[in-house]
């Protein structure tokens, strides 16, 4: 999930015109924020099937979106 | 908060810390050497204990002959050279570092400023040994240590966050640690006061572990926006700059003017005198070389040393490595991690501190055993006690024995610095072993054993040193070594509060078997409250 997330904001960042540098890193440290919170999530939720629908559709949602708009993103390395 | 909620995420915090507790101890512990890694290497490199250089050092006097040397040693059946690293002296690293790769494989030394050539250390020192395990356990390829280290280290950001939250009356906990009560309340407390007291360096010092490893462990941009390629994105994100070699002769400018026009153009920009940390030169002796200088951050907090690379033909700058706003914020947070800057106060809290996150996570992991020993006590508590064990006194036990190693190894004995290496890992086994051992009859770890271990090895190696060096605390001071000085201090206050903690737990036990046994003898002594 948050691999995903930091995948993801960071295509956007790129795409709406920061340096590839800089919004790889601002989402990875942002993803290292948002990382502790949903393992305690996952961890405490009282409804394992709640869990798992949210981790795995929210990271193939993601991860996804974030290989389409890299496609729209100049000069990545894709 | 609600209830539900503190009981909810009760168990990720108590797992988590049964689970990685050990390994984030001995992280912990070893990062807490590592905020003394120059003065550890003083201590056990003894040919460096050198007078600080009051003067620039010449590099084309001093450390060029050298670096020829060396390069003329490795550079053998048409090998060529790619580089030359120099690390310069300071008042921690009062040596000249030098480093030659070629294609043929790399060498190093050490020189004085004068440059006279050091004798190899025969040892990995803090620098090559617990620093690494510190940040990668040792485990290179494929960054597997990385892994493990990040893994453990969100661990640990999750423990504190839930940690605040499941502990209810946290803030009135504080204020109450009663060291004359019964253990669990004790390692209650204690597990308590650790965790306030130092909740806001232990988050911070977590978070900016990772951040600096971030790319490594967390690829997931440069995974789509570099196609995984990590030079290039360094190189855009710090400015690198990389040029390849032309395969034509051409002879290497004198270095220290260019050093000289460096420390100008930071100067001017800051206002005051800035050193220099790093030469390095890249296709020495090609047409195509270039020099790379870096600068010390001993007055700042970032870790972004501002290279300047010139043409190592004309002496032209050729770029400069400047982060944006977000590396540049990333190489701030990763200067708090690393404590670069000169300030004794800090770096003195930021050890503490450390030292306080392993008895953090000890305390947990010993409530959890305490609490567990007489409902249990069977095969898996014994194995967790077992690991608490090789994991507090443990690794201490391993680390003195590595330093009494270093002190008492033969000079001259082949791969002495493997040797170091393999007293360190089968102290730490023996520890493991010793604890298991004893657990299979009595039901408490060894901690009386293993802190009378801790107290003599810790003696041994002061006397060691003394003895082996000549630099007894007073010639020491005389001599202006004060790294070796503060190493032994450090040895002292270990040996006295292992001592004070074996004697402790002896006069506890003493006092349990007194109540048992009473004046009408009639109670049975168990042996669960033995100690060791």
């Amino acid at each position: 999930m948050a691999w995903g997330f930091g995948a993801l904001g960071a295509v956007v960042g790129a795409r709406l015109g920061m340096a590839p540098a800089e919004s790889s890193a601002l989402f990875g440290l942002l993803a290292l924020l948002v990382m502790p919170v949903i393992a305690l999530w996952a961890l405490a939720a009282g409804r394992v099937g709640r869990v798992w629908a949210v981790l795995a559709v929210g990271t193939v949602v993601q991860i996804a979106l974030a290989y389409l708009i890299r496609g729209l993103v100049p000069g990545s390395g894709a | 908060m609600s209830k539900a909620l503190r009981a909810a995420l009760l168990w990720p915090h108590t797992w988590m810390g049964v689970t990685l507790g050990g390994l984030l101890i001995v992280i912990f512990f070893m990062g807490s050497l590592t905020v003394f890694m120059p003065e550890i290497d003083r201590w056990m490199m003894p040919a460096t204990r050198v007078a600080v250089p009051q003067t620039p050092v010449s590099l084309d006097a001093v450390a060029r002959p050298l670096l020829e040397q060396l390069t003329a040693q490795r550079a053998t059946g048409g090998a060529t050279v790619r580089d030359w690293l120099v690390e310069m002296p300071d008042a921690r690293t009062p040596v000249l570092q030098l480093r030659v790769r070629t294609s043929a494989g790399g060498a190093g030394m050490m020189a004085t400023t004068t440059g006279r050539r050091l004798p190899p250390p025969g040892t990995l020192g803090a620098s090559s040994f617990f620093y690494p395990l510190h940040y990668c356990l040792l485990l290179r390829p494929g960054f597997v240590g990385y892994w493990i280290v990040a893994l453990a280290a969100v661990a640990m950001m999750a423990g504190l966050v839930s940690g605040v939250i499941i502990h209810a009356r946290l803030f009135q906990d504080f204020f109450t640690f009663r060291p004359r009560a019964h253990p669990q309340r004790l390692l209650l407390d204690l597990h308590n006061l650790m965790g306030v007291l130092a909740l806001p360096f232990h988050l911070m010092i977590t978070f900016s572990g990772i951040a600096i490893i971030l790319p490594v462990v967390f690829p997931a941009g440069t995974t789509l926006l570099y196609g995984g390629d990590m030079n290039r994105f360094y190189a855009d994100a710090i400015g690198n700059y990389d040029r390849p070699a032309v395969g034509v002769a051409a002879p290497l400018l004198p270095l220290d003017p260019l050093v000289e026009q460096a420390r100008r153009l930071w100067s001017a920009e800051i206002g005051k005198d800035v050193a220099v940390a790093q030469v390095g030169v890249v296709h020495p002796g090609d047409a195509g070389a270039y020099v790379r200088i870096t600068r010390v951050n001993d007055d700042r907090v970032t870790l972004h040393n501002d290279p300047l690379y010139f043409d190592g033909i004309t002496g032209v700058l050729l770029a400069r490595g400047l982060p944006g706003p977000v590396v540049g914020a990333q190489r701030v947070i990763a200067g708090l991690h690393e404590v670069r800057f000169d300030h004794w106060t800090l770096r003195w809290l930021y050890f503490l501190q450390g030292l306080g996150g392993s008895v953090l996570i000890a305390t947990g992991l010993l409530y959890w055993l305490e609490k567990r020993r007489a409902r249990h006590g069977g095969r898996g508590w014994r194995v967790v006690a077992a690991t608490a064990c090789a994991t507090t006194t443990g690794v201490v036990i391993a680390t003195l024995a590595m330093l009494v190693a270093n002190r008492l190894l033969p000079a001259a004995l082949p791969s002495r610095e493997l040797a170091e290496v393999a007293v360190f890992f089968l102290s730490w086994i023996g520890t493991a072993l010793h604890a298991g051992l004893h657990l299979r009859w009595q039901l408490a770890p060894p901690w009386r054993t293993q802190a009378i271990l801790v107290g003599g090895l810790a003696l041994t190696a002061m006397v060691a040193n003394w003895i082996t060096t000549g630099d007894h605390p007073f010639h020491a001071w005389a001599a202006g070594h004060g790294a070796v000085l503060g190493v032994d201090a450090g040895l002292a206050a270990t040996a006295l509060t292992a001592f004070l903690a074996a004697w402790r737990l002896a006069r506890r036990v003493r006092t349990r078997q007194g109540k048992a046994w009473g004046p009408d003898r009639l109670a049975v002594v168990s042996t669960g409250v033995e100690n060791g």
